[in-house]
């Protein structure tokens, strides 16, 4: 009798949570509709990446992101020796990312490509790299630099993506 | 003007403030430009070494005194006659003894202290102790020196140029044992920052560095990698707003870009992989204010065939000698450079039940026999003495961790390295004298 009494309060605190939520999310949709504020997911700019990747991390998910496949483990243990082998770290990954761009499978865009949608370039860039959306301080940076710059390559933008310390953050 | 011609002016111009205060290099006596210091490892016995006793003590024999020096770059003393099993393979296995390479040992042209005593019976923590220099050493393997090593002292009181990161290398045989985490401690005001450039050739330039590094494009910081690292950059700045900060070796970004191009030459060099060849390239390359070298050829495998020990420390003899040889042919460091030699430990008095194919017993190292604690040390090059010998069997002289005062000493920074207030137990071996 008492365990049904139990169940009865936690079956109704659910209900009622669930109908705060929903009223609160209705809430927030007209917010937006009031002050004719478009929605969208504000990710914070590290996306709460605060622990370093280990090089096996750093190794398996630069491959992926660069041949939409995953390393083999006979390379990823290689590799793993490799960086263990040479004292700054920094060369080791300009090294690695440097023999990656010259492997055959690399699946990046052309820099015609890049360079017709620089917006769509950039959004998919952020998500493919760090996980999150570009912030727009970002955007009109990298925009304005790209524009500017022909010199500038996916080749070079994505290895400054995967030396940059926020890809070393997970 | 290129960006790096800006960067070399400015450093003429204004050179970098070290965090000790100081703007140029030490102003204590340096007595060498160059130290090349050799961590000569793996366990070697006194007995068949520098007291030359060869079989006659590890493995005794009714027939009498098979004594003789198998290390004859190193030491003054004539080889072995009888049962010759510490060369190459000839007809019989090991019959071939290497032909001496140097016209005078070590022992004769420096110091030899002939009795020294080790940090420790384990080869990780003798190796800490020998580049942090103390004797009170308690660290296991997989974790970084807890106080500063020679490395960040010679960076960090060098003066911006001597004591550049590309100045200073430190070279491992592999990257087993937890080697590579000798190249920084973890003090803070210390540190990654003043680290040593590292490599382990047998990785770096063996099969698995060429399938990792070799091949990819190496950019110039003034032309292609100008793009790349403006585009890092700008992100670092932006992430370090949440924290996101790493600490670095400090290579500028031409030190970064000399190290890759060196990198590449190796992996098209098949004889990158041998860490004595590749510790000559480094030189040749970089001329290092310190190298650093630890290898010990194979001589720990003494744990189960002491005639193959024997073959690694003849072979280690020679290593040492075209090392020395190799380091009077580098432009900038012949004539300049002293070299220190070290083994790491020595190794048990009695054998184990092990026998190898000569029925020789194997040498383990522990802890409670004193053997283990016992070795040598030699010094040679400028600023060190001619032809001395200190200490004896029964009067030992010096300490392995006295290596890191030595090295301040022949530097010129033995007062700022006594300053940083790490160091209280060891003493430099040429005060010793």
């Amino acid at each position: 009798m008492l365990n049904l009494h139990r169940l009865t309060v936690k079956v109704a605190i659910l209900l009622l949570s669930g109908t705060v939520l929903l009223s609160g999310c209705k809430k927030k949709e007209e917010f937006n509709e009031i002050y004719e504020l478009d929605a969208f997911n504000a990710l914070p700019g590290s996306n709460g990446k605060i622990k370093v990747k280990t090089d096996e991390q750093w190794i398996s998910v630069l491959y992926a992101n660069l041949f939409q496949r995953a390393i083999s483990t006979k390379l990823l243990n290689e590799m793993i020796n490799s960086i263990y082998s040479v004292g700054d770290k920094e060369v080791a990954h300009e090294k690695i990312i440097a023999k990656f761009m010259v492997t055959p499978g690399l699946k990046i865009p052309s820099n015609a490509e890049m360079r017709q949608d620089i917006d769509g370039f950039l959004n998919d860039t952020y998500k493919r790299f760090f996980v999150r959306n570009i912030s727009a301080a970002e955007k009109a940076w990298f925009k304005d630099y790209i524009e500017k710059t022909p010199e500038v390559t996916v080749e070079f933008i994505f290895t400054a993506f995967a030396l940059s310390n926020e890809y070393q953050f997970y | 003007m290129t960006r790096a011609g800006i960067v070399a002016g400015g450093t003429i111009l204004a050179p970098y403030i070290l965090p000790s205060g100081r703007l140029f290099a030490a102003s204590g006596e340096q007595k060498a430009k160059h130290v090349l210091f050799v961590m000569f490892g793996g366990g070697i016995r006194q007995q068949e070494s520098v007291l030359q006793r060869y079989l006659m003590d590890a493995q005794p024999t009714a027939d009498g005194a098979n004594e003789g020096n198998i290390m004859y770059n190193l030491f003054e003393g004539a080889p072995p006659t009888r049962k010759i099993v510490y060369g190459n393979d000839g007809n019989l296995p090991g019959d071939t003894p290497i032909a001496k390479i140097l016209s005078q040992t070590i022992e004769r042209q420096g110091t030899t202290f002939k009795e020294v005593r080790t940090v420790s019976a384990g080869h990780y923590s003798a190796y800490t102790g020998m580049v942090q220099g103390k004797t009170t050493t308690t660290i296991g393997l997989r974790e970084k020196p807890v106080f500063p090593t020679v490395f960040e002292y010679v960076r960090r009181h060098m003066g911006a140029a001597e004591g550049a990161a590309s100045k200073v290398w430190f070279i491992g045989e592999n990257i087993g044992n937890s080697t590579p985490l000798l190249n920084y401690g973890i003090q803070p005001n210390y540190g990654m920052k003043y680290g040593a450039n590292f490599f382990a050739p047998p990785v770096t330039f063996g099969y698995q560095g060429i399938d990792s590094f070799a091949g990819g494009p190496i950019y110039h910081p003034d032309e292609e990698m100008k793009y790349i690292y403006k585009m890092k950059y700008f992100m670092d700045n932006y992430y370090r707003n949440v924290g996101g900060v790493l600490d670095s070796l400090g290579n500028t970004e031409m030190e970064k870009f000399q190290i890759k191009t060196f990198m590449e030459k190796l992996h098209r060099n098949t004889a990158g992989s041998d860490v004595i060849d590749c510790a000559l390239e480094v030189m040749n390359e970089f001329t290092p204010t310190l190298t650093v070298m630890n290898f010990n050829g194979g001589v720990d495998i003494c744990h189960g065939d002491f005639t193959k020990y024997l073959q690694a420390i003849h072979l280690n003899d020679n290593k040492v000698a075209r090392l020395w040889q190799g380091v009077q042919k580098i432009p900038g460091m012949a004539g300049n450079t002293a070299m220190i030699l070290c083994p790491d430990m020595g190794r048990n008095t009695k054998g184990s039940a092990v026998l190898d194919s000569n029925n020789f017993k194997s040498f383990d190292h522990d802890g409670g026999d004193p053997n283990v604690n016992r070795i040598f040390t030699q010094m040679v090059g400028p600023g060190i003495p001619v032809n001395v010998q200190v200490g004896s069997e029964s009067n030992p002289v010096g300490n392995s961790a006295d290596c890191v005062m030595t090295i301040a000493d022949l530097l010129g920074i033995k007062q700022d390295v006594q300053n940083a207030g790490f160091i209280n137990d060891t003493m430099s071996f040429l005060d010793q004298i």
